[in-house]
């Protein structure tokens, strides 16, 4: 590995833990509550209603 | 790269402090008669028996601000709305300057977010005078457009609550919705019981209508959907598994362990702030030293292979990259569903906090990364 390429090497890994630590983080919590909203189904309030069951005990 | 499960759990613990103590304030007026059943829907709704357990400081003559030292919701508790005209229009006035004083601050933590009225069911009929103030109320409150739900409490019949729904609807009033709910279990006799229901409709309705800062609050107080917890914390699963893909095919050899590692905390942190749960140290070193003992000595074998082949450039990189990268998304995805299910275990007292240190407990939670990476590594054959 020449000289150039490990310095190359150092400024990608360095760059890549910074981003890992500071950028990733913020961009996981945006992301996901935008996964999260898209799998909201609709609630279907007419269909609310009491039920009886026999006691399990 | 030397991977200290110490350290590990000492980030992940650092990680959802700073999690639970950045959640944002979420406060709620809950508006009704004496006796229509606020308190038990208050304890139905939110974990910690906030209504019994919190703490009640008078902020104005009606209302009393209901918190708990570390938790990060406020309820205010109206009173004496049964008291007549004059002392509704007072808790009318109460509330408009709460919500102002709210606006004004310009402060997420002391605004009112929502606001629940609860009527009766049982009670058969929504009183005139309750329908003029809700009329007068959601009037002065077009500025400001503070979601206003009401929520018909004791519901145990579906037909009262649904004729009462149709009278509250056709006074085309500025609600967000009308909920039936029956907060808590009812005992008919030694026999039977009426289910609770419609408090996971109510989540799933203040999930609507609450901005996105606090949705990550919503769930972390709410023990009244446990689905909707899942659901969100799958959703960080997902969003994980989808950085750690990506981080996986970083060319630069052993780069992406570095970025892995503050993803899986970033996901542990998210998955234990919505579920509300205690975690202490002990319980992440054997979660992690469990995970890593399970099917990780396979898969850091893998990362290791993987990355000495991105040092071989062209075709060893591209390989490297995508072993790596497949090896990433698979550990994530795994680890985040077995602590899901580690959770839910916690959550329901399938697995007690005594149970953590013990060979019982770490026995259960391999057996949940075990379960979570079968399952993934046979929907990627697929």
């Amino acid at each position: 590995m020449s000289k150039i390429q490990k310095i190359l090497y150092g400024i990608g890994f360095v760059s890549l833990i910074v981003f890992g630590v500071v950028i990733v983080p913020k961009l996981l919590k945006k992301c996901t509550l935008e996964v999260y909203k898209k799998g909201n189904s609709n609630i279907n309030f007419d269909d609310l209603g009491p039920e009886i069951v026999k006691k399990t005990n | 790269m030397d991977i200290s499960v110490d350290k590990i759990a000492e980030d992940c613990l650092k990680a959802i402090n700073d999690k639970i103590r950045n959640l944002k304030k979420l406060n709620i007026i809950v508006v009704g008669k004496t006796g229509v059943g606020k308190s038990t829907l208050i304890n139905g709704v939110f974990r910690d028996n906030l209504a019994e357990v919190g703490i009640g400081k008078p902020v104005t003559p009606h209302m009393r601000k209901i918190e708990k030292p570390g938790f990060p919701m406020s309820i205010y508790d109206t009173r004496g709305f049964e008291l007549g005209k004059d002392a509704q229009k007072e808790i009318n006035d109460e509330i408009i300057n709460e919500i102002k004083k709210g606006v004004q601050s310009k402060d997420i933590n002391k605004a009112i977010h929502c606001i629940w009225y609860c009527v009766n069911t049982t009670s058969n009929r929504i009183e005139d005078e309750e329908i003029k103030w809700l009329k007068a109320f959601t009037k002065e409150n077009e500025m400001t457009q503070v979601p206003v739900i009401i929520i018909l409490t004791q519901a145990f019949s579906k037909q009262k609550a649904k004729e009462m729904k149709d009278i509250i609807l056709n006074e085309n009033l500025d609600v967000v919705q009308v909920i039936p709910v029956l907060a808590q279990d009812y005992e008919i006799d030694d026999n039977y019981v009426v289910k609770a229901y419609g408090l996971d409709a109510l989540i799933g309705t203040m999930r609507n209508v609450l901005p996105d800062e606090l949705q990550d609050t919503l769930q972390n107080v709410q023990i009244a959907s446990f689905e909707e917890k899942k659901r969100y914390a799958q959703a960080a699963v997902t969003t994980a598994t989808t950085a750690a893909f990506g981080e996986g095919f970083v060319p630069i050899p052993f780069a992406d362990c570095a970025l892995l590692i503050p993803t899986q905390v970033t996901m542990i942190a998210t998955i234990t702030a919505i579920f509300g749960l205690d975690v202490n140290k002990s319980l992440i070193t054997a979660f992690v030293s469990s995970t890593l003992g399970a099917g990780g000595a396979t898969v850091v074998g893998k990362t290791v292979v993987s990355n000495f082949l991105k040092l071989v450039p062209g075709a060893g990189t591209v390989i490297g990259s995508s072993i790596s990268g497949a090896t990433a998304g698979l550990l994530t995805t795994a680890m985040g569903e077995a602590y899901i299910l580690l959770m839910e275990a916690l959550c329901k007292g399938e697995l007690k906090d005594s149970d953590i240190g013990t060979s019982v407990g770490k026995k259960r939670m391999k057996e949940f990364f075990e379960m979570s990476l079968k399952k993934n590594k046979k929907r990627a054959e697929l």
